[in-house]
C-alpha cells in the first residue's frame, strides 16, 4: 500500500528514454502565473450556473424547470472539469529536463502530439536571459536561451521561474563536462 | 406504426450513449496523458484529483438525469411560452 500511494509523493523525476547513468539535476516548467491565470477564469465559468439558478430561482419554481436546469448545470460543471483539466495537462506535460548530460525539451501540441528535443551539454555555446516587462520582474520568470555551435534554432526555455538561477545551475554542469 | 415512432426516445436514447461514452473517452484521454507522459509527482497528484471530480461529477449528472421528469418536458416549455405570452399581452 505504501509503494503504491508513494507515486505521488516520491519520484527520482524519470522519464522515457533515459540512460542509465543519467541524473535528472533540474525539472523546469513554466511559471505558475500563467496556468493560475486559467484557472482562474475557468473558475469563474464553474460558478456561472449558480448564479444563474440564484438570479432566476423564482422563475424556474414557478415554470417547474429546475429538474432541466439541474441537468443543464451538471453538463456544465461536467465541461469546465474537462477544460480546466485539460489545461492543466497541456501545462504539466510542456516540461524542460537537465539532466547531467543533456537538455530535453518536450513539449505537448495537444493530444497524441508532443514535440521532443534533446541538447548535448557539450554543444551549448553560450546562453541569454530575457526578463522583461514588470510582472515577469515581480515574479521573477523569464526566457532562457541556450545557443550552440551550429546556425541551429535556439533551445529556449520559455517564461521559466529563476531563469538566471537555471543558467547558473546549467553553466555548472557544461563545467563539470568539460573538465571531464 | 412509422408515422407513429417516437423520434424524442431515440434521440434521448442516442445521447444517453453518445455523451457518457466520450466524456469517458476524453476523461480516459486526459488521465493517459498525465499518468504516461508526466515527469514527477505533480501530474499523478492532478491525475487523481481529476479522476475524483470525474467520477463525482458524472454521479451528480446521472441523478440529474434520472430525476429529469422527460414526458411533460415538452408540454413544460409550451407553457412557460404561453405565460411569457399572457405576460406580454396584458401589458
Amino acid at each position: 500500500m505504501k509503494s503504491l500511494f508513494s507515486i505521488f509523493f516520491d519520484t527520482k523525476n524519470s522519464f522515457e528514454g533515459e540512460e542509465d547513468d543519467e541524473r535528472v539535476i533540474l525539472l523546469i516548467r513554466r511559471h505558475p502565473f500563467f496556468i493560475i491565470l486559467h484557472l482562474i477564469f475557468f473558475t469563474i465559468l464553474f460558478f456561472v450556473p449558480i448564479f444563474l439558478g440564484l438570479m432566476f430561482s423564482n422563475f424556474l419554481i414557478v415554470s417547474g424547470l429546475s429538474d432541466v436546469f439541474f441537468l443543464l448545470s451538471s453538463l456544465w460543471f461536467i465541461l469546465t472539469w474537462l477544460l480546466t483539466f485539460y489545461s492543466l495537462t497541456m501545462y504539466l506535460l510542456d516540461v524542460w529536463i537537465v539532466t547531467n548530460k543533456r537538455i530535453i525539451d518536450s513539449t505537448q501540441h495537444g493530444f497524441f502530439n508532443r514535440k521532443v528535443s534533446e541538447l548535448h551539454l557539450k554543444r551549448i555555446q553560450d546562453m541569454s536571459v530575457e526578463i522583461k516587462g514588470v510582472i515577469q520582474t515581480l515574479f521573477t520568470f523569464g526566457d532562457l536561451r541556450v545557443q550552440t555551435a551550429g546556425t541551429e534554432e535556439k533551445f529556449k526555455f520559455l517564461q521559466i521561474p529563476f531563469p538566471l538561477e537555471a543558467k547558473d545551475k546549467i553553466m555548472g554542469l557544461i563545467t563539470k563536462e568539460n573538465h571531464f | 406504426m412509422f408515422m407513429n415512432f417516437d423520434f424524442s426516445y431515440i434521440f434521448t436514447a442516442i445521447l444517453s450513449v453518445l455523451v457518457p461514452f466520450l466524456y469517458w473517452l476524453f476523461s480516459f484521454v486526459i488521465i493517459y496523458h498525465l499518468v504516461r507522459f508526466g515527469v514527477g509527482t505533480k501530474p499523478k497528484r492532478v491525475a487523481a484529483v481529476f479522476l475524483l471530480g470525474v467520477v463525482i461529477l458524472f454521479t451528480l449528472n446521472i441523478l440529474c438525469f434520472v430525476n429529469l421528469d422527460r414526458d411533460s418536458l415538452v408540454s413544460r416549455f409550451e407553457n412557460m411560452g404561453n405565460n411569457s405570452f399572457n405576460i406580454l399581452y396584458e401589458r
